[in-house]
């Protein structure tokens, strides 16, 4: 414990002392430094988590029994779309990058700040933005945009709720993400310590190189088609308007080619933090670092050609739902690879099931089932039967929640020690995941046997044979948000009233943690030289 | 604060990939003039005669004159004669604006004629005239735009070199401007013929 | 085997077993490694790690076999998806229309139905359009789904084994009452669907606008949906905006048949103008409705 139990009594709190008699929120919101940032970012994302899982939850009470009147027919639309764009553009494709890996990218590979600090503040500046712009769709025009994450046309053409602010939200949000991804781009390439070279680079820093390519390469179609909505809307185009000659597959097509890489976005840095957890509670080099390395750049530049696979209902050619289909089974397999990486590196280790462990492991199993049930969907006849149902929305919610999300709970069970300083209390942390797991099976399992009974998604109403399993995801929901408060609370009471927690309480051997935690404001005094790979631990002992 | 660091090279990644994006943008809407080509050939073919080739010819050369001039004025810098690189970005914004009046005065003819997008006169078109003349205005009013900000831009640089605040041994900000700016000029020699030679 | 004799049902669900088998096995075979692992090498017991990181041959086993697994997979679901996309020869077409937020089915007489009467045991071709935004016809029974889209035919087909009725479902989001874009296929004997089709359809004209569906977007009890309640609306003024600006017309039998050839010339104002136009239905039809309308005008009207 901490003696005084006062929270600024710990010795040295780093760069989240004031600096230089500048308190306050102006400076950190017109900070620079790359780790204040990542944890404005955090704040942030973790805030809107919150806020897209609670109309999660409204969703689920809704849904709890067939014919209820708690949502109108046009809130509940409102509902998912809000609920969707929430959770996909504010809190899943900034989410581990923007937070984490801001905050680390630097430190891992030794250098004080990122390429460009300023332009990095102008990211989350206009992050904040697009946050605002899309809160204030919600409540200007004629009532909050009720067509899905997806925006289809035309009905996104013809609905009178509030698209047009929605997308140009959309359009912001982009522009910071791709922002980002160049500055991520351009940090590892020119600002590596010396002897750090490509082979002794964290996994989780691969992982964010593959990430931010695909911010680079893909989002600027999200940026174009938002444009075209807007314009749709606002101009009266016509381009997607079958009336005057338009083809609304084309709408279509647009907008997978970016939202189906964006899914990597999403999956790509939890499969880095995974990477990186591992090894150190397995003490015991990655399995298969090349292999892991180059898998997620084949998932990157593969995965931008598989987009169609959200349209083999559509009425595209046969033609092409063969060649779609087959891209998506190659793509799945990387993946695969990785899984079975991460597993022969427990193989022989000698473990120890810290926190952040049982968390990845959760995030293993979950992004398994998740994927394999992508595999289902990946199949051309099967992906008719399914497509739309709520199997799609099961499959989806295991990988990015059961993915993605305990991906995230895992970084921040494994980092936020050494944001902070101070540890939580392990058993809590154990016992929070085991109520999170049961939650989130019981939550989004029956979603699997709705969707092959045939219970499309985005009803607010259905019919008599689907409510045991509505009812069930419903109770389920509730578990899931138990769990959630004990992990928030218990981390949050850690960081502000937990034991310190020293420069290395894990025992891990990439470059962060040879700094005190949390880290000084220039990060290292002195430029670092590297003379070891990430994952060389100490042949024995050390602690935890 | 520790000084910035001044890493040219890393700027220009940074740029390099900027303009990647910028191109992937363009490439959104390239994609669908392709898509509706494919379908729509004697259409396109017909509409676009009621393009001005020679007003479009004119606004290329402006271009790629300006581009020229984009190209001396770094020169100059390097050879550390600021006066002529100011002398020289002057007539890059100048020819710039020039574009931009004359794609102005362009449209407003367009408008005359009742066209323009979601008018009655783009609607009583056929399918596919119509579906061309929504490209046009799309793909040349965000490459306006963009040639907006590229003067916006060089307005700076302007400034920051009269200050004295670009020198001959960091000019990232120049290069890049000027990288933007070719760019710019790239897209435009691919807008050209897409609406106007096409007949 | 022709394609009439594929049965579409069971081809699709082959490729869903076999999935479901290989996923399961994996799934059990990664989880048990884990909780091996973590016990059997934990801490206590395994206080020294091996020292390896890479071991050819695993990796290439284990890139090799998933690659062959998710081959397999591919086979079989595009073998199901061949199945569902062979259109039989020779099969009755019959022509359906989605729209916001009801199914109307029209069969080579000319015959119109919101429900799909098919007779058991033959196969039916279906060809599939949209007249506002994007739909989905999705009969889980048969596996059967795709897209309704403006503007285009797409195409499907089914054969229903057992007489009976299935599900029909509206799989693409389009708007306010999505979840009620529903109807049935009525599967029925050969002799039974012989007789039906022929069967002139009720003319009056609450069987019409049900059959057109008005009555997804207008109720008969007052209460709002999406456009204004039929009930107390013929023979009372209403406003319009006719070139944006209002005006008051008497809703009579003239400005109905006006509104079904084209509701956009003269929207009702505070309303939002997605009401589709009606250019097929016919004098005699119009007439039934406005009879119909009529009928619930001299109810009580509600202010
Ligand atoms: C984090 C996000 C994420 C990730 C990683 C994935 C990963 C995959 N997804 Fe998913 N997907 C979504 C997010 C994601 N998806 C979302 C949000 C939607 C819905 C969008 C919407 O419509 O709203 C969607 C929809 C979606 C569809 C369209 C469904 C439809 O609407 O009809 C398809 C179809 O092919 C698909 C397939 C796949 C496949 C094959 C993978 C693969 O990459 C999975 C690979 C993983 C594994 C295979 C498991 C691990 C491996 C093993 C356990 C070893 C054994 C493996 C083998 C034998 C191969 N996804
Ligand atoms: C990050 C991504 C993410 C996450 C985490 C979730 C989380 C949840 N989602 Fe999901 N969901 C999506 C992304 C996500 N979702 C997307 C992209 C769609 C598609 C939208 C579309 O169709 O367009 C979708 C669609 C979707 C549907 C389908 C809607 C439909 O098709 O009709 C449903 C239905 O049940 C649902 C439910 C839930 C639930 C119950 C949770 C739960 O996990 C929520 C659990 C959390 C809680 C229960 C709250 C816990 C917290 C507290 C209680 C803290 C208290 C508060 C404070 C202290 C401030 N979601
Ligand atoms: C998709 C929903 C929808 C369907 C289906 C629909 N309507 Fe409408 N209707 C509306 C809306 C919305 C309005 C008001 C705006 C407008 O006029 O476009 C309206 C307006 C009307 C009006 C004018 C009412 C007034 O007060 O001015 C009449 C009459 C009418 N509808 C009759 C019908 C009939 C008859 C049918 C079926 C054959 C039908 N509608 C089908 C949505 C619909
Ligand atoms: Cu029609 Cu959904
Ligand atoms: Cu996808």
């Amino acid at each position: 414990m901490n003696p005084a139990g006062h929270p600024d009594a710990a010795d040295d709190r780093g760069f989240l002392a004031p600096p230089g008699g500048r308190r306050g929120l102006g400076s950190w919101v017109f900070s620079t430094d790359h780790k204040r940032i990542g944890l404005l970012y955090l704040g942030c994302i973790l805030a809107l988590f919150l806020a897209g899982a609670l109309l999660g939850l409204a969703m689920r009470l809704k849904l709890m029994t067939p014919g209820n009147e708690l949502l109108a027919a046009q809130t509940y639309n409102a509902v998912f779309t809000l609920h969707g764009v929430i959770m996909i553009f504010l809190v899943l494709i900034p989410s581990i990058p923007a937070s984490f890996g801001n905050f680390l990218l630097p430190l891992h590979i030794g250098a004080n700040d990122v390429a460009f600090p300023r332009l990095n503040l102008l990211s989350w500046w206009l992050y904040l933005a697009g946050a605002l712009v899309a809160f204030v769709s919600i409540f200007s025009g004629s009532g909050a945009p009720d067509t899905g994450w997806t925006f289809y046309v035309p009905f996104s053409q013809r609905t009178t709720t509030n698209v047009s602010v929605a997308v140009l939200a959309v359009f912001i949000l982009g522009f910071s993400s791709i922002l980002t991804g160049l500055n991520f781009v351009t940090t590892i390439h020119q600002l590596r310590a010396p002897g750090l070279t490509w082979r002794r680079l964290s996994l989780f820093v691969w992982s964010l190189y593959a990430t931010a390519w695909i911010q680079v390469l893909a989002t600027p179609i999200l940026g174009i088609t938002a444009l075209l909505i807007f314009s749709e809307r606002v101009l009266n185009l016509g381009l997607f308007d079958a009336s005057r000659g338009g083809d609304p597959l084309l709408y279509q097509h647009l907008f997978w080619i970016y939202s189906h890489p964006a899914v990597y976005i999403m999956i790509l840095p939890a499969m880095g933090v995974v990477s990186d957890i591992i090894p150190v509670f397995a003490r015991k080099r990655i399995f298969g670092y090349k292999m892991i390395a180059f898998s997620s750049l084949a998932i990157a530049s593969v995965g931008s050609l598989v987009w169609a696979h959200h349209m083999f209902t559509s009425g595209m050619s046969d033609l092409a739902v063969l060649v779609f289909s087959f891209l998506t089974f190659i793509v799945a397999v990387p993946s695969a690879i990785k899984v079975f990486n991460w597993l022969s590196t427990l193989y022989k280790g000698s473990i120890s099931l810290e926190p952040p462990l049982l968390y990845t492991l959760g995030f293993i199993w979950m992004f398994s089932v998740g994927g394999l049930s992508g595999l289902a969907q990946g199949a051309a006849g099967a992906n008719i039967h399914v497509h739309d149902t709520y199997f799609v929305v099961a499959h989806f919610h295991y990988v990015i929640f059961g993915g993605t999300g305990l991906g995230l709970f895992a970084a921040l069970h494994f980092w936020l020690p050494k944001m902070f300083g101070r540890m939580y209390n392990r058993r809590r942390a154990l016992a929070a995941f085991w109520v999170i797991l049961a939650g989130m099976n019981l939550l989004y399992f029956p979603m699997f046997i709705l969707g092959l009974m045939g219970m499309p998604r985005r009803y607010y109403d259905y019919l008599p044979q689907f409510a045991t399993g509505q009812f069930m995801s419903t109770v389920g929901s509730w578990i899931l948000a138990l769990g959630l408060l004990l992990m928030f609370h218990n981390l949050y009471a850690g960081l502000r009233r937990g034991p310190l927690a020293g420069p290395n309480p894990w025992g891990a051997a990439t470059l962060e943690w040879t700094l005190p935690s949390p880290p000084p404001r220039e990060n290292f005094a002195q430029e670092p030289v590297v003379h070891k790979g990430p994952y060389d631990f100490p042949r024995q002992g050390g602690h935890a | 604060m520790p000084e910035p660091r001044r890493d040219q090279a890393g700027a220009k990644l940074g740029m390099w990939l900027f303009l990647y994006s910028e191109m992937v943008l363009f490439g959104g809407l390239f994609l669908l003039y392709a898509a509706y080509l494919h379908r729509y050939q004697p259409e396109f073919h017909r509409a676009a005669q009621g393009l001005d080739a020679l007003l479009g010819g004119i606004n290329t050369v402006v271009l790629i004159t300006s581009s020229l001039f984009m190209a001396l004025s770094l020169t100059a810098l390097q050879t550390g004669q600021p006066g002529r690189c100011l002398g020289m970005l002057a007539l890059t914004v100048l020819l710039g604006a020039s574009f931009l009046v004359n794609k102005a005065l362009e449209w407003g003819e367009k408008f005359q004629h009742g066209i323009y997008p979601g008018s009655p006169g783009v609607l009583a078109l056929p399918p596919g005239e119509g579906t061309f003349y929504s490209l046009y205005f799309a793909l040349t009013g965000l490459h306006g735009l963009h040639v907006l900000v590229g003067v916006v831009l060089l307005g700076v640089v302007m400034l920051m070199l009269w200050r004295g605040r670009l020198r001959q041994d960091h000019p990232a900000l120049l290069e890049n401007a000027g990288l933007y700016w070719h760019l710019v000029d790239l897209i435009w020699l691919f807008l050209f013929p897409l609406f106007y030679l096409i007949t | 085997m022709t394609p009439q004799a594929v049965n579409a049902v069971a081809s699709v669900d082959r490729a869903f077993l076999f999935i479901f088998g290989v996923s399961a096995a994996m799934l059990v075979l990664i989880t048990l490694a884990t909780i091996y692992f973590v016990i059997r090498y934990s801490r206590q017991r395994h206080p020294v790690p091996a020292d390896f990181d890479h071991n050819l041959l695993a990796e290439i086993i284990w890139t090799v076999i998933p690659t062959l697994l998710v081959l397999a997979m591919f086979y079989y679901g595009w073998q199901s998806f061949s199945a569902l996309r062979g259109m039989p020869e020779g099969a009755m077409e019959v022509k359906v229309l989605a729209r916001q937020w009801s199914w109307s089915f029209t069969y080579p007489n000319g015959r119109q139905s919101p429900e799909l009467y098919v007779p058991v045991g033959q196969p039916v071709r279906l060809a599939i359009t949209s007249t506002d935004v994007i739909h989905g016809f999705y009969v889980p029974a048969f596996r059967v789904k795709i897209d309704a889209v403006p503007g285009m035919t797409t195409q499907a087909w089914l054969r229903a084994d057992q007489p009976g009725d299935y599900d029909i479902y509206c799989s693409v989001y389009c708007g306010l009452e999505h979840a009620r874009m529903l109807s049935r296929v009525r599967a029925v004997s050969p002799q039974e669907f012989e007789r039906w089709l022929v069967q002139a359809p009720d003319q009056d004209g609450e069987a019409i606008a049900r059959r057109e569906g008005c009555l997804a977007c207008h109720s008969t009890d007052g209460s709002i949906l999406v456009g204004p309640s039929f009930k107390g609306l013929f023979g009372h003024q209403t406003t319009v905006l006719d070139q944006g600006r209002p005006v008051q017309v008497m809703v009579d039998a003239e400005f109905v048949r006006q509104v079904l050839a084209d509701p956009s010339r003269r929207p009702t104002q505070g309303f939002p103008p997605v009401m589709p136009a009606y250019p097929h239905i016919t004098p005699e039809q119009t007439a039934a409705l406005v009879e119909y309308l009529k009928a619930l005008g001299q109810e009580e009207h509600q202010h």
